[in-house]
């Protein structure tokens, strides 16, 4: 682990029990779970459900947490599994676009089409680009720690961001007027 | 712009370049028009992403979430004293008896098939592992566990009688917590927490017998 975890003294006394400090990791982090599960698995009920099962998955194996990792990375780590559980057992499920469902927040009415785009665009990308560019460019993640969870070099992360990325421009080149890449 | 390096201009979006790189990147964009479009495209997508980032859950899940981790499973008390204990901690006493450190064979401590290594989910973090592997990875752990019991057990004999007995202490408490976990599993197959923390349980056996083999090497060094 390079950097201190900000949530170490949390973590610490949830593994005792404290409930108080599980509900601030909790508070603190899932909302950045939900979204990262939303625009993953494209369905905001499928999201909640990894959002809880992370969660209850996370508290009950704190005690087996080493801390190689920060406790978010961890975190992530097995949203991920979960998420990637979720599309396997959506893949038969048949729903509305994401975006029919989902608002885009705070849109303003002139980017709203093009997000709405880009919601799509993002749900259709395979799941391998869709992981990257979601955890890169939508929740900002360092390609150190995406290296890390995603269990493969930096240079392979950028390398997929980059290929997820050129994925995406050919998808939204009609809606952001520009030419297919 | 055929030639030019694409993932190049990625990173250079993403402020990844070093400066000879960025100079070069700089110029092909002051040259060509089609690539500097290609850049705003870029800086667009990466916006319109991040603005898409922040989401509110639309309800509350910590009162389900606090139900569940209440709901604590019978092997739970087990599962968590048997994992909270350092594997080394028994081998304190021993490592001062030995005059040198061994740099222990291959034979002794041949690495576990990958498949141990990969599902060792919560315990070696960060990721536990996807359902379908679980079966895999537990019949992984057992075959390693068989093959390190067997060298343990013909090398703790060079191991102080009190460190065998703490040896014997700390194998019994993981096997007690399997025992428990295993019972809980049979009642409730389809318990993926259940199923982790049995894979986490066969790693920390492991890891004791690990540690058990190299604390008699280097015993048998030193003596």
């Amino acid at each position: 682990m390079s950097a201190v975890d900000p949530d170490t003294e949390l973590v610490s006394r949830a593994r005792e029990g404290d409930e108080r400090a599980m509900e601030r990791l909790y508070r603190r982090h899932s909302d950045v779970i939900y979204a990262y599960a939303l625009r993953v698995t494209a369905h905001a009920d499928a999201a909640e459900d990894v959002v809880q099962e992370t969660f209850v998955r996370a508290f009950r194996g704190l005690p087996s947490f080493e801390g190689r990792s920060t406790f978010r990375t961890w975190l992530f780590s097995i949203a991920m599994n979960r998420a990637r559980t979720a599309l396997k057992r959506g893949a038969n499920r048949r729903e509305a676009p994401l975006s029919d469902r989902v608002a885009a927040p705070e849109a303003p009415p002139d980017g709203g089409w093009v997000r709405r785009q880009l919601t799509d665009a993002l749900a259709s990308l395979p799941e391998g680009y869709r992981e990257v560019v979601v955890l890169h460019d939508v929740l900002e993640l360092e390609h150190q720690e995406i290296a890390e969870l995603r269990k493969c070099s930096v240079g392979t992360s950028k390398s997929q961001l980059h290929k997820a990325r050129a994925r995406l421009r050919t998808l939204l080149a009609p809606a952001m007027g520009g030419q297919d890449a | 712009m055929p030639d030019f390096d694409d993932e190049l201009l990625s990173a250079y979006v993403d402020g990844d370049l070093d400066e000879a790189e960025r100079a070069e990147v700089e110029a092909a964009l002051a040259a060509d028009p089609v690539l500097a479009a290609r850049r705003e495209e870029l800086l667009t997508l990466k916006t319109l992403a991040r603005e898409a980032g922040p989401v509110t859950l639309r309800r509350d899940l910590w009162p389900e979430i606090r139900a569940a981790v209440a709901r604590r499973p019978p092997w739970w008390a087990a599962a968590w004293e048997a994992l909270r204990q350092p594997a080394l901690a028994w081998t304190g006493t021993a490592a001062a008896c030995a005059v040198l450190v061994l740099v222990v064979g291959q034979a002794l401590l041949a690495p576990e098939p990958a498949a141990v290594e990969a599902p060792a989910a919560v315990a070696k973090a960060p990721a536990p592992a996807p359902e379908g592997d679980v079966e895999a990875a537990r019949a992984a752990y057992l075959a390693a566990i068989q093959r390190l019991a067997q060298t343990a057990e013909s090398e703790s004999a060079r191991l102080p009688p009190k460190v065998q007995e703490k040896l014997r202490s700390s194998l019994a408490q993981v096997d007690a917590a399997i025992d428990e976990c295993e019972r809980a599993l049979a009642a409730a197959p389809g318990d993926p927490v259940g199923h982790e923390a049995l894979l986490a349980l066969y790693d920390k056996k492991i890891r004791v017998l690990r540690a058990a083999i190299r604390t008699a090497s280097e015993q048998g060094v030193g003596s």
